[in-house]
């Protein structure tokens, strides 16, 4: 059969033309029948613009062509056009399905916001036998016991916790050192079990612990209980206990025993580690990566100190530069993908999220890349003393004196005055990167967040000053760095797309 | 580099609008402060004044005229998808489909979009 011949054929269905557009419909042509869909852009480098539409997908373009594209003059079905149309960029008079498509992909990505608050953490003591220089929330010396959560607080805490709506809960102990008052944390593991027979969540327990304190009572307690350990590996045996130091100088041995033990009685995943960059680290970015791996992990979360607690005191944050933490950042990263590449499956965590922003359109539920901030939203943070902090960040600040993000305390507040409190909505209504200056216009603002605490602390202001903010500098230059080898480096990208 | 005294730019109204000069000043705020005017004869004026005593550079001029214009482009498109956008956003968190709204709420035995049939007339037995 011809092709003359079929289309004679199609012509003689009327069913399939009422369907079909006629074949002149496909062919290029140039002209303004074409309407933009809401996108934002910003530059990659010099030469090319990262186009994002409002469900975070992305198009890279030479600028030329952004350009000509924002003026209605490209080819219509050109390759570019027909990328353009795909990705929700554009649409015209075949494509106005593309409306709902992207309204649903826009309602995905905002879907965390409906299950609500998740994650509760609870500051079991302050107490803590390190003496981290870069400590963030101003531990106590051990025998200081009025740093210790007391117990009617806790059942407060968790009365308060079961007031939230969402179907998942999280409960985090936190420190100090939370292992220094474990019964309080088994009294609280088993309250919660009780209530949730009634409350019926998915439940889940993580201690964010050093190790050092685990004994064999700790680690059949977490195997009974189901509860994960969350602990800090900061690099070599060296570097670590430079960077957390404690009598007997063997932080390291301990966390590296504990990582072996915790893997033994409760599982290889079980456990997770978090690492702090301090000045010393800079320089050691793949003997940092060789530890995890050294260690069993998959991955590691590569973070820069936050500006709170003993950090400041100390003059620990001002050491180095967030310029000084990418370049760390990016020596890692091509240490990571260079591992992975020769058959060693690692990730970097950081990375990962972004790119799920980026590649997916699913939400994650990382409290700084999120608008409107995570505060109170995404996690709440009970201290030892009953108050109530919308996060991690912002009881750190308070350990210092500063209490602006304290939104309530558990013997005079319920969780609706808290959740509705003045502190907090505004606070919330303040960070959406929708409306700040900068962020609105900003081709990333689809993958970023807001982190009201960090600029507070900063720059005593919750929006703060973008173009001064290491906030906006580190996710700006993260993505960017990202981007480029999901588009320039072929070997990478395969290597980062798997990691989503 | 310009040395360190300030620095005047100016742009013609009928190619830039303020927004965009002013937006793109606030993004340069960390090299540069800015003091805006409107001329007598309407352009706009920008005298840019380096921060911390460094002098200031051909780079920063031309990162803020490219600013400019990349913000120029921002604010038309803004300005043509705005319609657009506040109805995804409503189809996005409504109940119904704004978009669609017969295909949406009616019965699926009515067929209102026709899936069943050709124009000329019902195509089931």
């Amino acid at each position: 059969m011809t092709r003359c011949d079929w289309c004679r054929m199609l012509k003689s269905l009327p069913v399939l033309n009422d369907r079909f557009v006629a074949q002149e419909s496909f062919q290029a042509r140039t002209g303004s029948r074409y309407s933009l869909l809401p996108l934002r852009f910003i530059s990659l480098d010099s030469d090319r613009y990262v186009l994002t539409n409002l469900a975070g997908e992305y198009f890279v373009v030479p600028k030329e062509v952004g350009r000509r594209f924002f003026r209605h003059e490209l080819e219509i079905n050109s390759p570019t056009y027909n990328e353009l149309k795909a990705r929700h960029f554009l649409i015209d008079g075949d494509s106005n399905v593309a409306l709902d498509l992207l309204a649903v992909k826009y309602r995905t990505k905002q879907s965390l916001l409906a299950n609500f608050t998740s994650l509760f953490m609870f500051v079991v003591t302050l107490r803590c036998e390190h003496s981290c220089p870069y400590c963030q929330v101003s531990r106590q010396s051990v025998d200081r016991h009025t740093y210790d959560m007391k117990w009617s607080d806790a059942e407060r805490a968790i009365d308060f916790m079961f007031r939230s709506p969402s179907p998942a809960i999280k409960v985090e102990f936190q420190g100090g050192e939370p292992l220094l008052n474990f019964p309080l944390i088994q009294e609280i593991v088993r309250y919660v079990e009780s209530r949730n027979e009634i409350e019926n969540r998915e439940l889940q327990f993580v201690i964010a612990t050093n190790l050092a304190l685990l004994t064999d009572e700790i680690l059949a307690f977490c195997r009974e209980h189901g509860v994960l350990i969350s602990t800090s590996l900061d690099g070599p045996r060296e570097l670590h206990n430079y960077n957390r130091p404690r009598a007997g100088d063997d932080s390291h041995e301990l966390a590296t025993a504990g990582i072996r033990r915790v893997r033994e009685a409760l599982g290889p995943t079980q456990i997770a580690a978090l690492m702090t960059t301090t000045e010393s680290s800079l320089s050691q970015p793949q003997e940092i990566v060789d530890e995890y791996v050294r260690q069993g992990f998959s991955c590691i979360f590569l973070r820069p100190l936050s500006p709170y607690g003993f950090a400041v005191k100390t003059g620990q944050v001002l050491k180095y530069s967030m310029e000084q933490w990418l370049e760390f950042y990016r020596i890692a990263l091509e240490h990571i993908i260079d591992l992975n590449l020769k058959g060693v499956p690692f990730r970097e965590e950081y990375s990962s999220l972004i790119l799920r922003k980026i590649l997916t359109p699913f939400p994650t539920a990382y409290v700084d890349l999120q608008s409107p901030a995570g505060i109170g939203i995404a996690g709440i943070v009970f201290n030892y003393n009953a108050d109530i902090y919308a996060s991690d960040e912002a009881r750190m600040l308070a350990e210092t004196g500063d209490t602006r993000f304290r939104l309530g305390n558990l013997r005079a507040d319920s969780f609706e005055s808290v959740m509705s409190s003045d502190v907090l909505i505004g606070a919330l209504s303040d960070s959406l990167t929708e409306c700040v200056p900068m962020c609105a216009d900003c081709g990333f603002q689809p993958y970023c967040g807001s982190d009201p605490v960090f600029h507070y602390a900063t720059q005593g202001d919750v929006v703060g000053f973008k173009p001064e903010s290491d906030f906006c500098r580190k996710n700006m230059e993260v993505m960017r760095h990202l981007i480029q080898l999901l588009e320039d480096d072929p070997r990478a990208a395969r290597v980062l797309r798997s990691w989503v | 580099m310009l040395g360190n005294s300030p620095l005047t730019v100016l742009f013609d109204p009928k190619v830039y609008c303020l927004t965009a000069v002013k937006k793109a000043a606030y993004r340069i705020g960390d090299r540069a402060s800015s003091q805006i005017e409107i001329l007598p004869d309407g352009n706009i004026q920008v005298v840019l004044t380096a921060k911390d005593r460094l002098p200031l550079s051909g780079d920063l001029l031309s990162d803020f005229r490219d600013e400019v214009l990349d913000q120029d482009l921002r604010e038309t498109i803004g300005a043509e998808t705005a319609q657009i956008r506040n109805i995804l956003l409503a189809q996005a968190f409504s109940g119904v489909s704004l978009t669609d709204q017969v295909g949406e709420t009616a019965e699926f035995e009515s067929d209102p979009l026709n899936i069943g049939r050709n124009k000329g007339g019902d195509s089931r037995a």
